[in-house]
């Protein structure tokens, strides 16, 4: 350990806008089987930020940690320990006693998930449960006001024949229409944030296409801060201004989609980007080769170095820390030693 | 005498003709049938590639699954190499499947999860009668032939990363070497950078061993670097096919266009100027589909006269006889879209 | 190796290992460990009995209705005879009925099921209302019945008691199988080509099997009970054999002499307990494999 492992400011919101959401250090660990077991670090020092109207893509392989630090950012780890700070609107949530976080939940930050139909009660109306997310934070609201409230929002997340609609059970509703049902009760109590976890993945292309034109449309029209997560770098383009590239739960990049896309710096990113499928060129997609790493067993220097095209034995010498790169930070030692000593040459 | 032979050596490694798959069921107590495929129509030469692409409900798997009689299709035949599958008693089909396989979408589901890795890949050796002796050397070829290395030999499928079971999958379809392999969205229950890996893994089988792929598919990128041709499917339909480049640089159908303008592009300068064709409402359902072209309830350019008169899948342009198109309006309307709708494969060409 | 991946990965596959062994709560591993324990005793006291026994079942070892006290732990029945003593020779009884029913019950009902769920049609149709009128009796009156007409006693009894279970192992088999059937990697049997036989032998009947194991182990403690309550009221094992139905009649009769039915209540309250955790801990083992199915 002979560098000071000083972070790099987070590459900019835009400048001067307040973030509404801040994640800063979190460490997420499980705990161990048995007494003694030191446990698995699923997330270890994970800093981002999201600001009213922006969005964040989060972006990894599974076990990269990305659900994990969502779901620490709502207090909704049991078998887990937390550490780090999460400020909300500038207070602070880790460690915040459960009634303060049901506050959050829901009404400051909501989240949808991946799979529509387990989000969904199966024997009650779209309706009552759009009626029943109101009431956990509205008590007061009238059991009329809150079907007309419903009706609104399922107007709102596109769904043609609102009224009729609200009778419905989920298994009568497509698996698109179940999805935009889960954001319609996401976004009920006028969150601020909106962390979506892989919401397109059960989906198909073309409804893909659609529940993405909806998010980013509730992020313009309402100002929502939305946090995507996500392992499909393809949607990450067309949906969000900024990305965070997490590997073995750390984030090894992270900047502005342009900059990353035009040239990502970390060679997992460039990997990543290198492994897609794409309708707009002929290249060949390049499989990164090897295995992601068990948490369990990190190596003691950068963990993506073992599958690293660029590693350099001093790689294992310490975990490297992010870095300025261009527009984005980057945390690999070889390329921004390599940019900085081209910056010297020049 | 020449022309006989010449006859003979044009004949397709698979030939299916007015595949029709009929689901009975029950609705709410009555009676009800379900149009999973209709009168569907393809052939694939030994050593190619047809994909066929479409989304959930299309049709695609049922019709992959009545290729290799997993499910008795309804009506139309099934030629594989000039035999008709349909006429095959039970045993004779089973002895034929040495030459037709799939690989599913699922690993997990679809490895018996209590049989170790060796015992998978040896059990269709086994069933078609593989000298006993020679089974080892054999799965052990057929390990380093998907790239995996001996220590997977006893492991269970559950002890396996999602990618090193589906090298499981591919190499007990391979096992007795068959001719084709029905490809049953093999990647897409993957891992972006494993996908990869898997689809250069089938590129390389398919050169070693003179494979001919159906590629199911609901994403037309992923089917990119393999296809020889592309069927592109709706509603039990398929309403386009051609040689891939052609379907790709110039789709001709409304449904291939808004399929291909919602693949996403990783590139925010793209992304930011493409027109997305976002189709309005939903997939009609196949117990009543529409009269007619099935695919003009969602259509932007419909006429009466789709409704009427369904479509058939005719070349529309006779400089290219192999690109066939199932819709009435296309070369008379030249291109009618919703607004200037570039082609993504024009979008990316600024590259 | 799948504790090792499973925390890291995302929330739906987190949460399905949750129901994993490591988070079973330890009181339901101790319940379970009791158990055994408890059936390892009996089936010990059983086999062995013969060799320390101080007296035999039907010995007089003194006066009779004595309370429980030094010479005769749990006191003495009406013929002078040591109650605890019986108590633990109606082991050598009450066990082997046990085993022998269940056993008797899974062989017909599972081959009644498999040959259901395999062959469907027609003959699935007529063997399952076989089943449903079979189960439509309530379970205790069909073995009386069927034991009062070939008359009393414990062979008998343990016939009828197959004729009364078989059906529960049928239908649990077959829907099992019609269940596992529909499942993909059938689908792949057939499509590497393994004949129907093969299919139903290596991949239907292991994967289906399993919840009639965990349902059997569960089922002997209830035939202990069954075979109890016939022969307390005079249709299971006659008197003067030590068996514990028969043993709690005496002790009614007794009303005032507690221990002459608390002991042998007592003996079928510990199989009972110890067959059901059997069971659970044999469900939640089972479970954990499926999971990753």
């Amino acid at each position: 350990m002979t560098t000071v492992t000083t972070t790099a400011p987070a590459p900019g919101s835009s400048a001067g806008e307040q973030p509404v959401l801040t994640i800063d250090d979190v460490h997420v660990t499980f705990r161990g089987e048995h007494h003694g077991d030191p446990g698995i670090p699923a997330v270890r020092g994970v800093s981002l930020q999201v600001a009213a109207g922006e969005a964040l893509a989060v972006v990894g392989e599974s076990g990269s940690g990305k659900s994990a630090t969502m779901l620490a950012v709502l207090g909704l780890h049991g078998h887990a320990t937390v550490r780090g700070s999460v400020r909300f609107d500038g207070r602070e949530l880790l460690g915040s006693p459960e009634s303060v976080l049901r506050t959050v939940r829901g009404a400051g930050i909501a989240m949808i998930f991946q799979d529509p139909m387990t989000s969904l009660n199966p024997v009650l109306t779209v309706g009552r449960q759009l009626a029943m997310a109101m009431h956990a934070h509205q008590p007061g609201l009238s059991r009329q006001a809150a079907q007309q409230r419903a009706v609104e929002l399922l107007e709102r997340v596109a769904i043609p024949q609102a009224r009729r609609r609200c009778e419905a059970y989920p298994h009568e509703l497509s698996g698109g229409m179940r999805q935009r049902v889960i954001i319609a009760m996401a976004i009920a109590n006028r969150p601020r944030v909106l962390i979506a976890d892989e919401p397109t993945t059960a989906l198909d292309v073309t409804v893909q296409a659609q529940i993405v034109e909806l998010l980013g449309e509730l992020r313009r029209d309402e100002g929502l801060a939305l946090i995507l997560v996500t392992h499909d770098l393809g949607v990450v383009a067309g949906a969000a201004d900024r990305v965070a590239v997490m590997y073995a739960g750390t984030v090894v990049e992270h900047g502005p989609v342009d900059a990353f896309f035009a040239a990502p710096g970390h060679p997992y990113g460039r990997g990543l980007l290198g492994c897609l499928a794409r309708l707009d060129r002929d290249a060949e997609p390049v499989p990164i080769g090897g295995h992601p790493v068990s948490p369990r067993q990190l190596p003691p220097g950068c963990s993506f170095a073992p599958r690293c095209p660029l590693a350099e034995p001093s790689c294992d010498d310490h975990p490297p820390s992010l870095r300025p790169w261009g527009a984005t930070v980057v945390a690999c030692d070889v390329v921004t030693r390599a940019a900085g000593s081209s910056m010297v040459a020049s | 005498m020449t022309e006989a032979l010449h006859l003979m050596s044009r004949e397709p490694l698979l030939e299916v003709r007015g595949l029709t798959k009929h689901f009975r069921i029950r609705q709410g107590g009555r009676p009800a049938t379900v149009h999973a495929v209709e009168d569907v129509s393809f052939a694939v030469d030994a050593g190619q590639t047809l994909a066929l692409v479409g989304e959930s409900g299309c049709g695609k798997s049922t019709t992959g699954r009545c290729v290799l009689r997993l499910i008795e299709p309804t009506a139309g035949t099934v030629r594989f190499r000039g035999t008709d599958l349909g006429t095959l008693g039970a045993a004779a089909m089973r002895s034929r499947r040495r030459e037709l396989q799939i690989v599913f979408q699922d690993p997990l589901a679809s490895l018996h999860p209590r049989m170790r890795v060796v015992d998978l890949i040896s059990e269709p050796l086994q069933i078609h009668g593989w000298p006993a002796n020679e089974i080892p050397d054999r799965v052990d070829e057929l390990l380093a032939l998907v790239q995996l290395g001996a220590e997977h030999r006893s492991r269970y499928p559950h002890q396996c990363s999602g990618g090193q079971r589906q090298r499981v999958g591919i190499a007990r379809a391979l096992a007795a070497s068959p001719a084709l392999v029905v490809l049953d969205e093999p990647v897409s229950a993957l891992d972006v950078s494993t996908q990869a890996e898997i689809v250069k893994l089938l590129v390389e089988l398919r050169q070693r061993l003179g494979l001919a792929y159906v590629f199911i598919a609901h994403d037309l990128a992923v089917v990119r670097q393999l296809a020889d041709r592309v069927a592109v499917m709706y509603l039990g339909t398929i309403v386009e096919s051609g040689p891939a480049a052609q379907v790709y640089a110039d789709p001709q159908h409304p449904y291939t266009r808004a399929l291909l303008s919602a693949v996403p592009i990783p590139d925010p300068s793209v992304e930011r100027r493409r027109r997305r064709i976002v189709l309005a409402g939903e997939l009609p359902s196949p117990i009543d589909p529409p009269s007619g072209c099935r695919f003009r309830t969602r259509c932007w350019m419909a006429e009466p006269r789709c409704a009427s008169e369904t479509p058939a899948l005719l070349p529309r342009d006779p400089g290219i006889p192999d690109h066939a198109v199932a819709c009435h309006l296309v070369g008379t309307t030249a291109n009618r879209s919703p607004g200037p709708v570039p082609a993504p494969h024009d979008a990316g060409a600024t590259e | 190796m799948n504790a090792a991946i499973a925390p890291t990965v995302e929330p739906t596959a987190a949460r399905r290992t949750s129901r994993s062994a490591r988070h079973r709560p330890a009181w339901r591993r101790g319940a379970a460990l009791a158990g055994l324990v408890v059936l390892g005793v009996w089936i010990v006291i059983a086999l062995t009995l013969p060799w320390w026994s101080p007296h035999g079942p039907r010995d007089v070892v003194g006066p009779r209705l004595r309370p429980p006290g030094r010479h005769a732990w749990m006191g003495t029945d009406a013929l002078g005879r040591d109650v605890l003593i019986r108590t633990l020779w109606g082991a050598r009884t009450s066990l082997p009925v046990a085993v022998i029913v269940i056993a008797g019950a899974v062989l017909l009902g599972c081959l009644i099921g498999a040959v259901a769920g395999a062959a469907g049609g027609l003959t699935d149709a007529v063997l399952m209302r076989l089943v449903d009128i079979t189960m439509a009796f309530p379970p205790v009156l069909l073995a009386m019945a069927i034991t009062a007409s070939r008359g009393p006693g414990i062979g008998n009894a343990l016939m009828a008691m197959v004729l009364v279970w078989w059906p529960i192992y049928a239908r649990l088999l077959r829907s099992q199988i019609v269940a596992v059937r529909h499942r993909e990697f059938v689908e792949s049997a057939t499509a590497v080509g393994a004949s129907p036989l093969l299919t139903l032998r290596r991949y239907i009947l292991p994967m289906s099997f399993t919840p009639v194991l965990v349902n059997a182990s569960m089922d002997l403690g209830q035939v202990v009970m069954l075979t109890a309550a016939l022969s307390f009221i005079g249709l299971g094992a006659r008197p003067p054999s030590p068996e514990w139905g028969a043993m709690i009649t005496e002790g009614a009769t007794n009303f005032y002499q507690w221990w002459i039915a608390l002991c042998p209540g007592l003996a079928i309250v510990t199989v009972v307990l110890a067959c059901n955790f059997v069971g659970d801990a044999l469900r939640d083992t089972f479970d954990v494999r499926d999971t990753f199915e």
